[in-house]
């Protein structure tokens, strides 16, 4: 066996430039601190990071789409709160209007505070969302939903449109109620309906003309109540479960997040002792080159 | 007696001379690419008869031999080129791993932040600034698109540059090697069978570097000729004369470069039969990794715009007016062969009620005893297809549509490239926020509606491709591992053929190679040996003189 002097030379100098590019690697690795810095480091890695990196980004945009829903729901609760605590007192006001010792003028000061509640809750009806659109009109969020048309004569001029959000991969939460459901469509007791504003204007016409308020008036007005914590229970339910799911989206997201770690992220420690490990053999690399090349006979001769 | 002495001693002389002027032309190139050591071959000089017997007359120079053996040399050749092929294919096919796979630049995150921004639509949907939102997400999704494919098509543009320097570069090299041949001959039946080793090393080397370029085979004439053959037995150098090869624009399509061989009417397209090397890299890379990638990507917007369109044009902007298309697409590039003498026009659309069956293949639409058929461009296997061509009833495959009209004639033949532009010709039609349709469609405008928008969204997860078995970010995810396997074992192959490269190296140099502790040692041993052969001559001298002082007494 001999060797030929170029091709030694050839091999110490192949040798420290393939210790040099893994050295290089390693590098590269340690400063982007990920493993996979190539699809073809790693490819069924490469692609599996693309689908958790959808993933991750959808379940963030799910939890986008719940703080929204969330205002929303949160905003309609406070405005039927409202609209509740102005029944409460109708109520009560009705009640005091059944007193037999109540006369015209009673009754009709008890008429002008049915009447500014009812345009309270009227207000209330007509509300507007954080981004100025109406909560109560159903799809028509540009058109004021509730109006008076004539005197006595209410109108509702959205739709019945109720809005579903996306909250996780496959659930969709309504982020509020039309108007039409919530003040219109409450049961008048004989399978018809009535809405809350007619009931009040009639309590107030029959006070302004003397008439006391009778038990059918009262259990009208038990019905629009009752409707109405109907609608707010069922908000209620809604924001729970719109945190449950923020719950589960986040345990989600940290699911993916350990995944994807796991998957791309460098192990530090062993990754240092691998540059350690190999500078130290292009070193050797180098001093062997450097002692072989000075083995010569001619420097004998 | 003496003069004898002389004689022998001259011999000596001389053929030391020449061991140390063989041993000093070894030493000079130690470093010279390809040079085979060469060793002097001493022999003794026929003995003259005397009364006592026979008696030597010294030394010859027998020859002078090139230490040199075909078997690793062609082992060396075979393992430069399958070297070089996979350097090449390894460095190629990771730019384009490398583009497509970033994490910043490549598709998979334009496509997340689109469908967050429809998302956003569905979750305000009379939002004016959300609808804008979506606008401007389609646009960088779209230039995406298109600053991925343009990149894939900058590489073609390389790689039809580097096929023409390379096709320049083999040219020269083999009408070198032709110039070797003839030189070679003549020098050896002027030195009456004597060969000229420098011209063989420069010929051995010239066939080496060619290899590197493309895989070849060589045959030895009598005449000390070689004959190189490349690829499948196209014969590039025969003699003294080379065949120069020649790039030409493809038959089909002009963006792709052919190869051809032989002058004129005669020359063939030889660029299949080409392997191995450099240009076998290439043409390996083309066909495997940029064409199915810029395909794949491109069927990614065939899909995503036509899935969207359709979802679209179902739905109802904030005018109260039935959605418009909201990407636009064309249709699958339809070439016909140079070489068709009918007169038929060929015109393709997508399927878009089969979209979902589109493939990353070309295909070719071809005319034979009467009947069209439908083949795979790449493996020329047959696709089945219904319909009859006509434009009531257009032939029907792998969610393409395809129409024929005017009369063809037997063996015409058109290649049908169904999603090669997919990426480059989508572009976004809707430019008003308001003629986004997140409702669903009914009897007045619902601003409020996000019924629609929600379907859009819900198009992100859709199993809308490969026959209905993954979403448009499986098919790039698919893509991306495709490309990452195809690179990774490109780069296995590249390492393993580099080490039997430096195995082939070895062992040629274990022959060929100069070794200069041993031509030390040989310089050593010549000197001293001269030296020596120069105190012969003293001696005889000595002699010759001891007689001339006795006679003369």
């Amino acid at each position: 066996m001999r060797i030929g002097t170029l091709h030694m030379f050839r091999q110490g100098v192949n040798g420290m430039l393939d210790q040099q590019v893994k050295l290089f690697n390693t590098q590269n690795q340690l400063s982007t601190g990920k493993r996979i810095n190539n699809p073809s480091d790693d490819p069924t890695s490469a692609a599996r990071l693309i689908g958790l990196s959808e993933s991750a980004k959808t379940t963030a945009q799910y939890q986008d789409n719940i703080l929204a829903a969330r205002t929303r729901l949160e905003l309609e609760e406070a405005a039927l709160g409202s609209v509740g605590d102005a029944l409460l007192r109708v109520r009560e006001l009705a009640v005091a209007g059944q007193n037999n010792t109540y006369g015209l003028q009673e009754r009709t000061a008890l008429a002008l505070e049915i009447r500014q509640l009812a345009d309270e809750v009227m207000g209330l009806g007509n509300r507007k969302q954080a981004n100025g659109q109406f909560m109560f009109s159903g799809y028509q969020v540009q058109t004021t939903p509730f109006s008076e048309t004539a005197p006595g004569v209410f109108s509702y001029a959205g739709d019945q449109g109720q809005r579903l959000i996306q909250v996780g991969p496959a659930r969709q939460i309504a982020d509020g109620d039309s108007g039409q459901a919530v003040f219109m469509d409450i049961p008048d007791g004989g399978g018809g309906f009535e809405s809350v504003f007619a009931t009040l204007e009639n309590l107030a016409t029959n006070l302004e003309a003397n008439i006391a308020p009778t038990a059918a008036d009262l259990a009208q007005m038990d019905r629009a109540m009752e409707h109405l914590v109907g609608f707010r229970a069922a908000g209620g339910a809604r924001l729970n479960a719109l945190e449950n799911q923020q719950g589960i989206n986040e345990t989600m997201l940290l699911q993916l997040e350990v995944t994807r770690s796991s998957i791309e992220d460098l192990d530090y420690a062993e990754a240092a002792s691998r540059l350690s490990l190999e500078s130290i053999v292009l070193q050797a690399a180098q001093q062997a080159f450097v002692k072989v090349q000075n083995l010569n006979l001619f420097n004998f001769l | 007696m003496a003069v004898g002495l002389l004689g022998t001693a001259a011999s000596g002389l001389q053929a030391f001379q020449r061991a140390l002027s063989v041993t000093g032309d070894n030493i000079n190139n130690a470093n010279t690419e390809g040079y085979s050591r060469q060793r002097i071959e001493l022999a003794a000089r026929a003995s003259t008869f005397t009364g006592q017997g026979y008696i030597g007359s010294g030394v010859k120079v027998q020859g002078i031999e090139r230490m040199f053996d075909q078997f690793t040399v062609d082992r060396l050749r075979d393992t430069t080129s399958s070297s070089s092929q996979y350097e090449t294919f390894f460095e190629f096919s990771g730019r384009v791993a490398n583009l497509l796979g970033d994490a910043d630049a490549g598709l998979s995150a334009g496509l997340n932040s689109f469908f967050d921004a429809v998302q956003t639509v569905a979750d305000d949907p009379a939002s004016i600034p959300a609808r804008q939102l979506m606008l401007a997400e389609s646009d960088s999704l779209i230039a995406r698109f298109h600053t991925l494919d343009s990149q894939l098509d900058s590489m073609r543009s390389e790689i039809n540059g580097s096929m023409g320097s390379i096709v320049v570069e083999i040219n020269g090299l083999s009408s070198a090697i032709a110039d070797a041949n003839r030189g070679i001959a003549d020098a050896t039946s002027q030195g009456s069978g004597a060969v000229p080793n420098d011209l063989l090393d420069k010929r051995d080397n010239l066939i080496n570097q060619l290899s590197e370029l493309v895989s070849v085979r060589t045959v030895q004439q009598n005449d000390g000729a070689v004959n190189v053959f490349v690829g499948s037995g196209q014969s590039l150098v025969t003699g003294y004369l080379a065949s120069p090869l020649q790039t030409v624009s493809g038959s089909f399509d002009s963006s792709r470069t052919e190869i051809t061989m032989g002058n004129g009417g005669s020359a063939t397209v030889v660029t299949n039969n080409l392997n191995g090397g450099k240009l076998g890299a290439i043409l390996d890379f083309r066909d495997q990794v940029l064409n199915p990638a810029q395909n794949s990507l491109g069927r990614i917007a065939v899909s995503l715009a036509t899935e969207f369109n359709q979802q679209h044009t179902l739905g109802m902007d904030l005018a109260g007016a039935v959605g418009l298309d909201y990407f636009s697409i064309t249709t699958p590039l339809v070439a016909d062969s140079t070489a068709n003498t009918g007169a038929a026009a060929v015109t393709a659309s997508f399927d878009s009620a089969n979209i979902d069956d589109l493939t990353t293949e070309d295909y070719v639409l071809g005319f034979n005893a009467g009947v069209w058929s439908a083949s795979r461009a790449s493996d020329g296997q047959s696709v089945a297809m219904t319909g009859t061509g006509t434009a009531a009833d257009p032939f029907i495959f792998d969610g393409l549509s395809i129409e024929v009209a005017g009369i063809a004639a037997a063996g015409d033949r058109f290649q049908i490239r169904a999603t090669r532009s997919g990426s480059s010709d989508m572009g976004l039609l809707l430019s008003n926020p308001r003629e986004i349709a997140a409702a669903t469609l009914a009897a007045a405008a619902a601003p409020g509606d996000n019924s629609n928008a929600l379907l859009l969204a819900g198009l992100q997860s859709g199993q809308t491709m490969e026959n209905g078995a993954t979403n448009f970010q499986g098919a790039y995810g698919q893509l991306i591992a495709e490309l990452g396997t195809q690179t990774r074992s490109a780069q296995i192959a590249a390492e393993a053929q580099g080490a039997l490269l430096v195995q082939a190296q070895e062992s040629r140099d274990s022959l060929s190679g100069v070794n200069l502790d041993e031509e030390a040692a040989n310089l050593l041993r010549f000197q001293q040996a001269y030296s020596a052969v120069a105190q012969v001559i003293s001696v005889a001298n000595s002699t010759f003189q001891t007689l001339i002082n006795a006679v003369g007494r």
